[in-house]
């Protein structure tokens, strides 16, 4: 049985203890607590926020955030993209669910430290495993019907689970669990390693208003997302001056974030019934799917793109492009095929893959919170090549659609960033995979590289981050690694 | 700024109220243009999206390439016209030429939208055919 403890009925100074303590009841650590459900051990989660998201909780995720202009000016990047509650950041919108795959897996070699060391096919079963656990497994729509351009563009599909509550979904696999607590209001202030042993001997916990506690347990998991389990490692500087896990430097580096851009408008005339899965379509196991479409792998590989995924979405009267009636009647004159009625006008958005920069770093600012935690210094700030990815994939897309004559897209000009895109809030990489302790902070198996009880979970472990929507990947990665841990217990 | 109709056949047109149109090998192309004002459906909106091109290239270095001479001259290289071409051949070489503007990246944005080099031209050839030539 899932049970939840409001850590302030507690008694200061309590020492709690467990199998595992896991940081963060976000759906990565959820997902990872339901991973060990069946173990029999005592699992501990400690949430920081409570059942429902508060105000004085959330103004934890407060600090300085440098994204160069593409956010604008003061608007609080790293207190919209996170919710700090029971389900973390999935509560508060509809999820589309997707996993990395494909060549964004690849080690690209135009894209410095790209490549996930794991095999794809274990990952693929994880991923399985995960869409289970939401309710979107089965087999995708069939895709025969839909406009590919020549297999320029391939469709990808993502999910929307029926269910909108994350938690609830969840809930089930968590039911049958023997012994899982989530402790509320407690935010982990410190890992304290045993500087002998090099191995993690407590977690120290602090509500806002109430008492301090402290955990001990066999392993330890930071699932606090990809800021706070950096920032948690880098702010327990007591024995390790650098943090915890950072002697080469690792913790926090690598930040990347997703980009969206609305690139422009499809118009396609006498295609509107088959661009109808560009927008929903139910599936035989009750799920709705959406079709995508994502530049092939050969397409990638000749223009050395970063990778990305377009959706298209409604276009709304007010906003029809000039000439659109135009355009319309010349690419009905030179169309080839097509039925003559059921004209489809849709805006076009790209969401890009970023690329790995160990520059854009999370750091300690000098700013502390109510805790007395630093508060977080992300620097973000060079988009050149992600910029660049938009422009000359929205123009390969613009080619492939005119050289097959079913359309034409409209593209103004995208000559910077920042008045058009914003980052999507999935934030990752700051503790990510690496076979060697030089280039990463976590080994295969999401293990502290150098300390051998301390876990990391979330898309903060991923190598790169990819096109695609990162929570599924982030649960397959959490199942993974309850896979290890009851395996090495 | 869009041009008017009547600015843009000033501009670009001086000279071509005579009905006979000669190329650069001395061929006479006013067939041509007939022919590709015949093939506009929807003159209208071919003109707008030619008046569009040849406003968006008005004071640009290329300008005096979008005189219709010009104009007819390039299409007649691009399209291969020979003055025995049917009407059908004519259409399926400038759809042909479409597709492979678009594959070869010889692309043009007008007013935002990537559009063929050739099918801007075309558009703006009709748009700066005098009306007599109505297909
Ligand atoms: C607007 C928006 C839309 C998105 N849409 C999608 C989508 O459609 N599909 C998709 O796949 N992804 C989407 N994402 C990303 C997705 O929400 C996140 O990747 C995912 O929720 C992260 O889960 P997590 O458990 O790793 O972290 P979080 O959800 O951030 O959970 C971390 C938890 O840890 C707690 N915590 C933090 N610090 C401490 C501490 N020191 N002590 C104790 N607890 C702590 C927090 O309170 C929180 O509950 C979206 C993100 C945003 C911002």
């Amino acid at each position: 049985m899932l049970q939840l403890t409001d850590a302030r009925t507690l008694a200061h100074g309590d020492r709690l203890e467990a199998d595992y303590c896991i940081v963060g009841a976000g759906v990565a650590g959820l997902t990872l607590a339901a991973g060990l459900a069946s173990s029999g051990r005592r699992v501990l989660l400690l949430e920081s926020g409570a059942r429902e998201s508060s105000a004085s909780a959330q103004a934890l995720n407060r600090g300085r955030a440098h994204l160069s202009s593409l956010y604008r000016a003061g608007e609080p990047y790293l207190e919209k993209s996170r919710v700090r509650g029971f389900g973390g950041t999935a509560t508060e919108w509809r999820h589309e669910c997707g996993a990395i795959d494909g060549i964004e897996l690849e080690a690209r070699p135009w894209i410095d430290h790209s490549g996930w060391p794991i095999d794809r096919s274990e990952l693929a079963g994880y991923v399985e495993r995960a869409q289970n656990l939401l309710g979107v497994a089965g087999d995708e729509p069939a895709a025969t019907e839909l406009p590919d351009w020549d297999e320029a563009f391939e469709i990808t599909w993502l999910r929307n689970p029926q269910e909108e509550s994350v938690t609830a979904l969840l809930e089930p696999a968590l039911a049958g669990a023997s012994d899982i607590e989530v402790l509320t209001h407690a935010n982990a202030t410190e890992i304290v390693v045993d500087p002998a042993a090099g191995r993690v001997i407590r977690i120290r916990a602090r509500c806002l208003e109430g008492p301090e506690l402290t955990v001990s347990a066999g392993s330890y998991v930071l699932a606090a997302g990809a800021l706070e389990s950096a920032r948690l490692m880098l702010a327990s500087n007591r024995v390790r001056p650098l943090g915890i896990g950072n002697e080469h430097d690792r913790v926090g580096r690598y930040f990347m974030d997703q980009i969206e851009c609305q690139i422009g408008t499809l118009l396609l005339p006498g295609l509107a019934a088959r661009m109808r899965p560009f927008h929903s379509v139910p599936t035989a196991r009750g799920f709705e799917a959406r079709a995508h479409w994502r530049p092939s792998a050969k397409l990638q590989r000749r223009h050395e793109l970063l990778a990305s995924t377009l959706r298209l979405g409604r276009l709304d009267e007010a906003t029809e492009p000039p000439l659109t009636a135009e355009v319309e009647s010349l690419a009905r004159e030179t169309a080839t095929a097509g039925e003559r009625v059921g004209s489809y006008h849709a805006t076009v958005t790209l969401v890009v893959e970023p690329r790995p920069d160990p520059r854009n770093r999370v750091t300690l600012g000098e700013d502390r919170d109510p805790l007395g935690m630093p508060r977080i210094d992300l620097e973000w700030t060079d988009h050149e090549y992600e910029a660049w990815t938009l422009r000359a994939t929205s123009h390969l897309l613009a080619e492939a659609v005119g050289r097959s004559l079913a359309g034409r897209l409209y593209l103004p000009r995208i000559r910077r960033l920042p008045r058009y895109a914003r980052p999507r809030g999935c934030h990752a990489c700051t503790t990510r995979m690496s076979r060697d302790p030089e280039h990463g902070v976590v080994d295969l198996d999401c293990r502290v590289h150098s300390v051998p009880n301390l876990f990391v979970a979330g898309s903060g472990v991923f190598p790169t981050l990819g096109s695609r929507p990162p929570m599924l990947t982030a649960m397959a990665m959490a199942l993974r690694l309850a896979d290890h841990l009851v395996r090495e217990s | 700024m869009t041009l008017s109709r009547r600015q843009l056949l000033t501009h670009f047109a001086t000279g071509i109220g005579v009905l006979a149109v000669s190329g650069c090998r001395g061929r006479d192309l006013t067939p041509l243009i007939d022919a590709l004002v015949d093939l506009a459906i929807t003159r209208d909106s071919l003109s707008a999206i030619g008046e569009a091109y040849l406003s968006d290239r008005e004071g640009l270095p290329e300008q005096g390439a979008s005189s219709i001479e010009a104009l007819a001259e390039r299409l007649a290289i691009d399209l291969d016209w020979s003055v025995d071409q049917t009407r059908h051949e004519l259409s399926d070489r400038l759809v042909r030429r479409i597709r492979s503007d678009f594959r070869d990246s010889k692309t043009v944005r007008v007013r935002g939208w990537l559009l063929s080099e050739t099918e801007a031209r075309w558009a703006a050839l009709v748009a700066l055919a005098p009306a007599g030539r109505e297909g």
